[in-house]
């Protein structure tokens, strides 16, 4: 008893000295004093040996890091005495890290981040101290040294270095610590050596997690794609190749859960009685997870911005990168990946902003023949960068060589149907990229066996069919454009093929004219039902509220506020009847039929609201009558390189895919597997498997066997439905 | 039964060899290929062409001192008394080789080791190289120093107390070395050691704090007869020391009629192997951005004295007091304790009075 409560007060190690002194300080002031000597001494031991290049004695190095950890733990308890003790870390791992033990360099390391999590040492003076260690341990000379675990410490100082950032940026972004580790990322990777590797790691993993989501962040990556080492320039061409979909990923593994309870709760809604009660508590589920991915979706005020939207001069950006890595002298030092890793991230640029670098088409020439490898993934890439802003000459190169390239008699069918694809994607983006002789050769495929041919070749058609239907072949235009052809030879106007610079902009809502024309033709047959109509459009959209709401894109509905939009509605509807009528008069039909958009968006939307059905409908319109891709011309969408070869009849599996195949016809039947894999621990047979297993011919004078013969009809139907009762039981 | 005979026979079946394969491993095989991180290759150590030209006797030695050298890491106590016992008995022999250093500097760290045999027998040692060749001891005084001083602060109190023993043993023969290069951070340990504490003549500080400027420990064992011995112990080494550090030795006329007739003394080559290591030309020190107001002790820690007075200003300035305190406690006291305490309390007074005059 006595003892006990001796070694209760008398600390005789340092672990219990800690616990002492954390609850007491000021009583165990001494004690602290002589362990911070002693820490003081042990360091000056540390540092001669460093000197002499000796490696310190083992119980040494355990006792200094023992104490390392002590100081660090209670030093917030003594901040007058132990001013300099962080300042002495710092130095210490700065300077002789070379000379320490790895259990030091680790000690030291974590304790620094216990002192930045106390509030003792800034995030910067962290940040100062951590980079340096990570690029001394980068270089070959230091890891070659003896035990000097660089791998270990480099991945240690990195994950340091990311909780750190992450945890100073919860709640409010810190950006003031941001710009700063953003200027050493800049620092390093203005070196020319591989040191530059770190900045861009962790520029990619904190963007990756959301950390960083500013352009300073996508100007450090552009910096690095622009860097003359192989390994960071790709690094960089990943990450904007890759970074977006990474981080969306992120984040749908982070709100998976909620999900399944809620379509679970929605079912047992539909089918349990209906209460007011139970809607009551759908709602409010509803609200929780609405706010639970309200917040999972923007955590630190996240905005959703791709990585090339961010960019701050993407035509400087891509004329560089053009330049000085794809097309300059040393392209050699890439090999084939990571040219087309450059050619892909180059096209989406072109595509997504639209940008002028010429010289990539020809580039692209050297590349585009049948047996060059990926060449689907480089065909992608040239069709992507297409845009109606190129002069189509420069583009038309392009699209002969692959017409002449890929595009014969005497090549595969699968060759030639990627290139109709390629051609029908680059045409889509740039429909004056292609003469009229060679569309209509090209078109001519499409009475070809194949069918991966004559697919590619109508899909061409079609798209000319909305585009210019005048450089089809006569048979080809089909009878919508035909009809409009010869409606407007006969008025001599000019035919409505693209020009090249004449931009079609839009004022208004795209396509409006369509649901005013549809408009009109529905109020013939069943004018008065239109009103009653709209009250309903709007009720439609109340119904499905909650489906939407689950994406997120109508949220602002209210289901018990009352629309009065529609009172008036009759009125207009009659108005508008009345000037149709007018129109009537004046004109002929084939006038009326064509409405302008203009003065179709003046009617519409000065006259009524127009409902979440109106919008549907019109979407529904626009894609029937293809405007949306004539509109669009939408860039940011990327060419599938896989999708271009077209569905091909006997695809042999690779390896993989036949594993995959095989492991997901074994989920969740793993009865039929041996059970010997299974079992939790090793251990000898059972004796009931010895039984199970014992040869027949031994069994079968024993008396539980002959006895079953022997067994009356009763007792054996008893036995029998035993045993189906137990198999049931078992799940059989 | 049968099918245990064919699995009998299998067992026996020699495999075939086929053309172009690897022949198949036997059943019994065992893997002997491993992985290491490290090799060490100890016969290639730089240490082993040391010892050229001598006669292959003295070689065989230095050989044997190198490879007991990692004895005194060894995990029994036992073995490491020993090998330091048989450091002691060779040193007359090796004393003027170059495994001195490596003996030396791996011997170091067991003024730290727990048990006390050990740390008696490395005493026992320094004695015997001191004997020898005190020049050894001032090469090494740096490294000793750090390491005493890590035995002064260290956790455990026996470790504690004997440092003091070796601290007068090492004064005995580098005497000047020790208070040249650290006078404050031995005079510190010291007062570690002893229990007492530098600040508790301090009025405001002392107040503020509620400790009572005394460790725990020493508290508890005030009255054991161990602490007793060796609080009297360390207390004549205490004495020691600030005798050879504050009172100069009175020279014989002869030899001051020597140096006053002449300075040549510094243009020649220096009697002691570091005659200028308090510039410390090749020491490192981590660097102390921060100005410490609050305690100049602090700074005062890694500073050198050359001479007497400087000591003195140093001892008079930060010690005196506490230590004047302390002393007249312990003289009150009485006893063995009580006698040495008051020889060094006369020694102060004396060294206030060269202070003041």
């Amino acid at each position: 008893m006595v003892r006990k409560s001796r070694a209760a007060i008398l600390p005789t190690n340092v672990i219990l000295l800690q616990n002492l002194v954390k609850r007491d300080p000021k009583s165990y002031r001494e004690e602290f004093l002589q362990q911070y000597s002693h820490y003081e001494s042990l360091r000056d031991i540390f540092m001669l040996s460093a000197m002499e290049s000796q490696s310190a004695d083992d119980t040494n190095t355990r006792q200094f890091v023992e104490l390392v950890g002590f100081v660090s733990q209670v030093c917030s308890c003594f901040p007058e005495e132990t001013a300099n003790f962080p300042d002495e870390l710092k130095q210490l791992v700065l300077d002789y890290h070379r000379s320490l033990p790895f259990e030091v360099r680790e000690k030291i390391i974590s304790s620094l981040t216990m002192l930045r999590n106390k509030g003792i040492i800034s995030a910067e003076t962290l940040i100062q101290t951590m980079f340096p260690l990570l690029v001394a341990y980068s270089s070959h000379s230091n890891a070659l040294g003896p035990n000097s675990h660089a791998k270990e410490v480099r991945k240690l100082v990195y994950n340091t270095l990311v909780s750190l950032l992450k945890s100073c940026n919860t709640g409010s972004k810190n950006q003031k610590l941001n710009k700063s580790t953003q200027a050493i990322c800049f620092n390093l990777l203005d070196q020319p050596d591989s040191q530059g590797v770190w900045a861009s790691r962790l520029t990619r993993e904190l963007w990756r997690r959301g950390i960083w989501d500013d352009s300073r962040a996508v100007e450090i990556m552009s910096q690095a794609a622009l860097h003359q080492d192989v390994k960071i320039a790709y690094s960089g061409v990943l990450f904007f190749l890759g970074a977006d979909k990474e981080r969306e990923e992120n984040f749908e593994e982070n709100s998976d859960e909620e999900d399944v309870d809620m379509d679970s709760l929605r079912h047992k809604m539909q089918i349990n009685k209906k209460s007011g009660k139970r809607g009551r508590k759908l709602e409010s589920a509803l609200k929780t997870v609405r706010k639970k991915n309200a917040g999972a979706k923007t955590p630190q005020g996240y905005l959703n911005f791709s990585a090339i939207h961010l960019l701050r001069d993407p035509q400087g950006f891509a004329d560089k990168l053009f330049t000085k890595q794809l097309s300059s002298k040393n392209n050699n030092k890439f090999d084939l990946d990571q040219k087309i890793a450059l050619m892909q991230l180059l096209s989406r640029l072109i595509g997504t902003h639209k940008l002028m670098v010429l010289g990539i088409y020809s580039f692209f020439l050297k590349y585009l023949t049948p047996k060059q490898r990926d060449v689907t993934k480089i065909l992608a890439s040239a069709a992507q960068a297409c845009h109606d802003l190129v002069p189509p000459d420069a583009i038309m190169v392009m699209v002969r060589k692959i017409a002449d390239e890929f595009v014969s008699d005497g090549v595969a069918s699968e060759v030639a149907a990627a290139g109709l694809n390629t051609i029908r994607e680059a045409c889509s983006r740039a429909p004056l990229a292609i003469d009229e002789t060679l569309l209509q050769d090209l078109t001519d495929y499409k009475g070809s066996k194949a069918k991966g041919v004559s697919m590619a070749a109508k899909s061409l058609i079609t798209l000319y069919r909305e585009v210019a239907p005048e450089m089809l072949k006569r048979k080809d235009r089909g009878k919508v454009a035909s009809m409009d052809i010869q409606e407007s030879n006969r008025q001599g106007q000019d035919s409505r093929r693209p020009q090249f610079g004449v931009e079609n902009s839009v004022n208004g809502i795209a396509g409006i004219e369509l649901l005013a024309q549809w408009k009109k033709n529905n109020e013939g047959a069943d004018g008065e039902l239109q009103a009653e109509d709209d009250d309903k459009n709007w009720e439609a959209d109340e119904g499905n509220e909650d489906e939407e709401e689950i994406e997120g894109d109508w949220v602002t509905m209210e289901s018990d506020k009352e629309y009065d939009v529609d009172m008036s509605d009759s009125d207009d509807e009659d108005d508008k009847k009345s000037k149709s009528e007018d129109n009537d008069g004046s004109n002929d039909a084939a006038e009326a039929e064509k409405i302008d958009p203009e003065t179709a968006f003046r009617d519409l939307t000065s006259s009524r609201v127009l409902t979440p059905a109106d919008f549907a409908k019109l979407q529904e319109l626009r894609t029937e009558q293809g405007v949306a891709r004539l509109m669009g011309v939408k860039n940011e969408e990327t060419v599938d390189s896989e999708g271009l070869v077209g569905p091909r009849k006997h695809h042999k599996n690779t390896k993989e895919e036949r594993m995959a195949s095989i492991m997901e016809g074994r989920e969740g039947r793993e009865k039929f597997g041996s059970r010997k894999s299974h079992r939790d621990q090793q251990r000898s047979t059972t004796n009931r498997e010895k039984e199970r297993k014992k040869n027949f011919v031994m069994m079968i004078h024993k008396r539980s066997v002959r006895g079953k013969q022997k067994m009356s009809l009763r007792d054996r139907q008893k036995v029998l439905r035993q045993h189906i009762t137990k198999q049931k039981k078992k799940g059989h | 039964m049968a099918k245990k005979k064919t699995l009998k026979q299998q067992d026996f079946q020699k495999k075939k060899l086929k053309v172009g394969k690897a022949k198949q491993p036997a059943s019994n095989v065992t893997d002997t290929s491993f992985t290491a991180r490290m090799i060490s290759l100890p016969n290639q150590a730089k240490i082993r062409s040391a010892g050229d030209g001598i006669s292959s006797n003295h070689r065989n030695l230095e050989l044997d001192v190198i490879k007991r050298l990692s004895l005194c890491k060894h995990h029994s106590a036992v073995t490491r008394k020993e090998t330091l016992i048989y450091f002691k008995q060779i040193t007359p022999k090796i004393i003027y080789t170059k495994c001195v250093t490596p003996m030396l500097s791996s011997c170091l760290p067991l003024i730290c080791d727990d048990d006390s045999q050990v740390r008696s027998a490395l005493l026992e040692l320094f004695e015997e190289i001191g004997q020898h060749d005190e020049n050894v001891l001032r090469l090494h005084s740096r490294a000793l120093v750090l390491f005493i001083n890590s035995g002064m602060t260290h956790i455990a109190p026996a470790i504690q107390r004997d440092s003091g023993k070796f601290l007068k043993c090492a004064l005995r023969y580098c005497g000047d070395e020790l208070v040249r290069n650290s006078w404050v951070k031995m005079l510190k340990g010291m007062f570690g050691v002893l229990g007492w504490s530098t600040e508790a003549s301090k009025g405001p500080k002392g107040a503020k704090s509620v400790s009572m400027g005394m460790k725990t420990s020493s508290v508890v064992s005030m009255n054991s007869a161990k602490f007793k011995k060796a609080q009297q112990v360390n207390l004549e080494t205490l004495l020691d020391f600030v005798k050879c550090g504050c009172i100069e030795p009175a020279m014989d006329p002869v030899q001051a009629a020597q140096q006053g007739s002449t300075a040549y003394n510094k243009y020649l080559i220096p009697a002691v192997p570091q005659p200028y290591q308090h510039l410390k030309l090749f020491v490192k020190e981590l660097k102390n951005d921060k100005d410490t107001k609050g305690s100049k002790l602090e700074e005062l820690n890694n500073a050198t004295f050359q001479d007497f007075s400087a000591r003195r200003e140093a001892l008079v300035e930060h010690f005196y007091d506490p230590m004047l305190l302390n002393v007249t406690n312990l003289i009150a006291d009485g006893g063995e304790c009580g006698r040495t305490a008051n020889s060094l309390k006369d020694t102060l007074e004396s060294i206030m009075q060269l202070q003041e005059a």
